[in-house]
């Protein structure tokens, strides 16, 4: 219980710091946001006019705490890119959507495809599928996945055409069609990822196997495939989750270079159109998003360690 | 393990050989695509409306590659927002595509003799898309709106400063409207192209309703806007298409790589390599962008305070070469700070003022106390490809004559202000775009100008800008225009480069695609085709 606590209090201490840090670096960025939104040939009485609308003359500090304020309502003000036209939370929430949708696809074919395989590659090490998956896995863990977004637009989508590049479905209009498009965008963000998961997977498992208790396991009669489900597994699984969760955080705050090739309205793509246009409180809103999710899947995974091995809640 | 170790080589080899045929037959590929409309010099011509068949019906995508910046006529800020927003709004008048002044919402308008008021008598019958009719009040509104002239103001309007000489806006009649001026301005019309909106109607941002060929029907930020035909345009022959989709892309490749699957109609401002790898189905068009590119020179900062250095680089540049090598020859060179397509104030013999001379330029340097050259940097914003590859050649073409110029690429937004209004840099690269009047190319020179980023200030110049404003002769104002050209080019004020060619991708079954001395993509006078109508 004292740890949950602990753990609490350190979470909010997080945010709190995140916060501040994002706000801060935005005010230090060079760039106008009222030049931004009223053009560079504006008056000076315009911009005045502006700034004053918008509270952007106050301090750094009345400012943080006039935003933070509205932001535990859940108002993160307008958007600035869009002439204030259009609420920051309208935007992001759409946008979501589309980014937890990828982020869900590609996290399912993580662990789908990478635990069997990995598995596979330790219980068979050193034979030629081994070799051949840990060649693989090397390949593809050194492809960055906006070029493998690039590559399998080129043959999937304009050599194969078993999809249309560009043509994304929103969710509501077809789902059918909307999963097949996101299909390829999951591939391309779950690829290095597998890769590397399987690599990880992998060399924790052979770890685990050298250890004293599977030896003794063996003496006593135990076949190998029990040995290792019932007794390696459990154990390589620590490190494992905790890396699953980072992998997670990962994908979650914006797969946004694979977003611009497939061209999805993604999360990625307007924090790059927000930066580009100043648009200070989309950025921060988004910042706060990204920081928050890696945040709080830590403070899970810390949670959930204490669940699966008791040992640490003593220390 | 040794035989394993082969294994290992052995499929890294032939992982490596399929990579690389990939790219080898990737290569292959865009060679092969290498259309007829690539072969340099050979501009496509804009393909005349009469010779094709037109047919009524059918749906178009464009590619835009900027997201809308607002649906609001007045509020929106951008050039990509009011190309496309020209297809929802009109105002009293409208531009036609050889820059005339055509009545649009109006029907007639009469200019007073002392040119102090304007009177427009609406067109009978223009509907708004909503269907109630325009009335006089509607007018007053918009024009009260889009001047900033309402009270209490709203700081997100984008008053026009070109407006502001309106004392006052009066509706005389159920059918005629008053504009009344401060003082005489013979270049207000154009602004009165300013869309005419329904009085008090406060849902603008979400659902547009305007005047124009084409009904607002959807608009989803970073995806799409859609358009639909206005069955009740006061042109019974227009438009042609019934929906139009602009399509927002993420950057020019992406929506490329639409056009190649085929999902894009009409893709606008495709780069110099895209248009030589157009797809079967596909061609090109191009015409003038009405833009001033140029190197643009803080004339306060040494050495360039000296009008000898200017003029040095000025022959130093070969505009010709530069056109030849960033746009496969695709453009206009320019010698003054004025927009091609007035074409009446333009003064194209200014062009010849600096011929291609790094021999004169060496001289020039040497009279000036620089007989080694000198360095200096210029500043390009970092999203036009088009002018970093315009900088890297002239930086090139100055090392001939012993000047040593270093690229310095600034975030746009960065550029802006730091730049553009806070005037701190040597040189910059960049086009201007044409504003819907002459004056506005020249006003940016006059030495108290906010927006004189180049810090130019010349007296007898100021003084011959304060004329022509009130000028009402054309002829004796296009001679007083004439005369601040050469004079901006005589002092070398800026190294004028190109008016660079814009370049669109259409689909062969379409025809219509009509270029605008303005930013405007108007999608009223596209058409399929008779036979090629696929749906």
């Amino acid at each position: 219980m004292k740890y949950t606590v602990k753990k609490c209090i350190t979470l909010f201490l997080s945010l709190f710091l995140a916060s501040v840090l994002t706000f801060t670096a935005f005010q230090i960025i060079p760039g106008d946001s009222a030049l931004n939104a009223l053009g560079m040939d504006a008056t000076e009485e315009q911009l005045k006019a502006y700034r004053e609308h918008f509270g952007l003359n106050d301090n750094l500090p009345t400012r943080y705490i006039n935003w933070l304020k509205d932001a535990l309502k859940g108002n993160f003000g307008y958007s600035s890119q869009y002439q204030m036209q259009i609420k920051v939370s309208t935007l992001i929430i759409d946008r979501l959507t589309i980014t937890l949708w990828l982020a869900g696809l590609s996290f399912l074919l993580i662990v789908v495809v990478s635990i069997p395989l990995g598995i596979l590659s330790a219980r068979k090490k050193d034979s030629i599928l081994d070799s051949f998956i840990t060649l693989v896995t090397q390949v593809f863990m050194s492809v960055p996945s906006f070029f493998l977004a690039m590559i399998l637009t080129l043959i999937f989508g304009i050599l194969l055409k078993w999809f249309t590049p560009g043509n994304y479905t929103p969710l509501d209009e077809n789902f059918g069609n909307f999963l097949r498009f996101m299909i390829f965008p999951a591939i391309a963000v779950a690829i290095p990822k597998i890769a590397m998961m399987v690599k990880f997977l992998r060399s924790a498992l052979l770890k685990e196997m050298q250890l004293d208790y599977v030896r003794t396991a063996k003496s006593k009669g135990m076949t190998n495939i029990r040995i290792l489900f019932q007794h390696v597994l459990k154990n390589a699984l620590i490190p494992v989750i905790t890396f699953l969760a980072m992998v997670l955080a990962d994908i979650l705050a914006g797969t946004i270079l694979v977003e611009q090739v497939f061209n999805l309205p993604g999360l990625g793509r307007l924090l790059v159109a927000s930066i580009a246009n100043r648009d200070y409180a989309v950025v921060q809103a988004i910042i706060l998003y990204i920081v928050s999710v890696v945040i709080i899947i830590n403070f899970l995974v810390d949670l959930i360690y204490q669940w699966i091995d008791p040992r640490l809640r003593s220390n | 393990m040794l035989k394993s170790k082969l294994t290992k080589a052995l499929l890294l080899i032939i992982v490596f050989t399929v990579a690389l045929y990939g790219c080898s037959g990737n290569k292959e590929n865009t060679d092969k695509s290498k259309t007829p409309a690539n072969e340099d010099s050979s501009f496509a011509e804009p393909v005349e409306a009469t010779q094709w068949e037109s047919t009524y019906g059918g749906s178009i995508t464009i590619g835009i590659t900027q997201d809308l910046d607002g649906l609001d006529p007045h509020k929106a800020l951008s050039a990509g927002t009011k190309e496309v927003l020209f297809n929802i709004f009109e105002g009293l008048v409208k531009f036609d595509s050889n820059g005339n002044l055509i009545p649009a919402v109006a029907e007639s308008y009469q200019i007073s003799n002392d040119g102090m008021v304007y009177t427009f008598t609406l067109r009978e019958g223009v509907k708004f898309h909503d269907g109630s009719p325009v009335t006089a009040d509607d007018v007053v509104y918009s024009i009260k709106r889009s001047a900033g002239m309402l009270e209490p103001k709203d700081p997100t309007v984008l008053a026009e400063s070109a407006l502001s000489v309106i004392s006052d806006v009066i509706a005389t009649s159920e059918k005629t409207i008053e504009v009344r001026l401060k003082q005489v301005d013979t270049e207000l019309l154009p602004y009165l192209t300013c869309a005419i909106v329904p009085k008090d109607y406060d849902a603008l941002n979400t659902h547009p309703i305007g005047t124009g060929p084409f009904r607002f029907v959807s608009y989803t930020p970073l995806q799409s806007i859609i358009l639909e035909k206005n069955t009740e345009y006061y042109k019974k022959e227009l438009p042609y298409l019934d929906q139009v989709t602009f399509k927002i892309s993420s950057n020019t490749d992406a929506a490329f790589m639409e056009l190649q699957a085929g999902t894009i109609d009409i893709l606008p401002y495709i780069t110099d390599a895209q248009a030589s790898q157009l797809p079967e189905g596909y061609h090109l068009e191009s015409g003038p962008m009405n833009l001033i590119q140029g190197l643009f020179i803080n004339n306060k900062i040494k050495p360039f305070d000296n009008k000898l250095v200017r003029q040095a680089l000025c022959y130093a540049v070969d505009r010709q070469a530069v056109i030849d090598m960033v746009a496969g020859g695709r453009g206009n060179v320019i010698g003054t700070n004025m927009y091609p397509e007035f074409k009446k104030y333009y003064d194209e013999s200014l062009v010849n003022v600096y011929p291609y001379d790094p021999q004169k330029a060496k001289e020039l340097l040497k009279e000036a106390g620089y007989p080694n050259g000198f360095q200096f940097t210029i500043i390009v914003p970092s999203n036009y490809q088009y002018h970093i590859d315009t900088a890297q050649v002239i930086a090139e073409q100055l090392k001939q004559v012993g000047i040593t110029a270093q690229i310095q690429l600034m975030e746009w937004s960065s550029w802006k202000s730091d730049v553009y209004k806070g005037r701190n840099y040597e040189t910059t690269l960049v086009g201007l775009a044409a504003e819907l009047a002459p004056r506005k190319a020249l006003d940016r020179f006059r030495s108290d100008a906010a927006n004189n980023f180049m810090n130019y200030t010349n007296p007898e110049f100021d003084a011959l800008y304060k004329q022509g404003e009130t000028e009402t002769n054309e002829e004796k104002k296009i001679q007083l225009y004439k005369k601040m050209e050469s004079m901006l080019t005589n002092d070398a004020v800026a190294v004028f480069i190109q008016d660079p060619y814009q370049m669109t991708a259409i689909s062969d079954k379409l025809g219509g695609y009509t270029y605008y001395p303005i930013y405007v993509q108007d999608m009223s006078l596209v058409y399929y085709k008779k036979g090629s109508q696929s749906n």
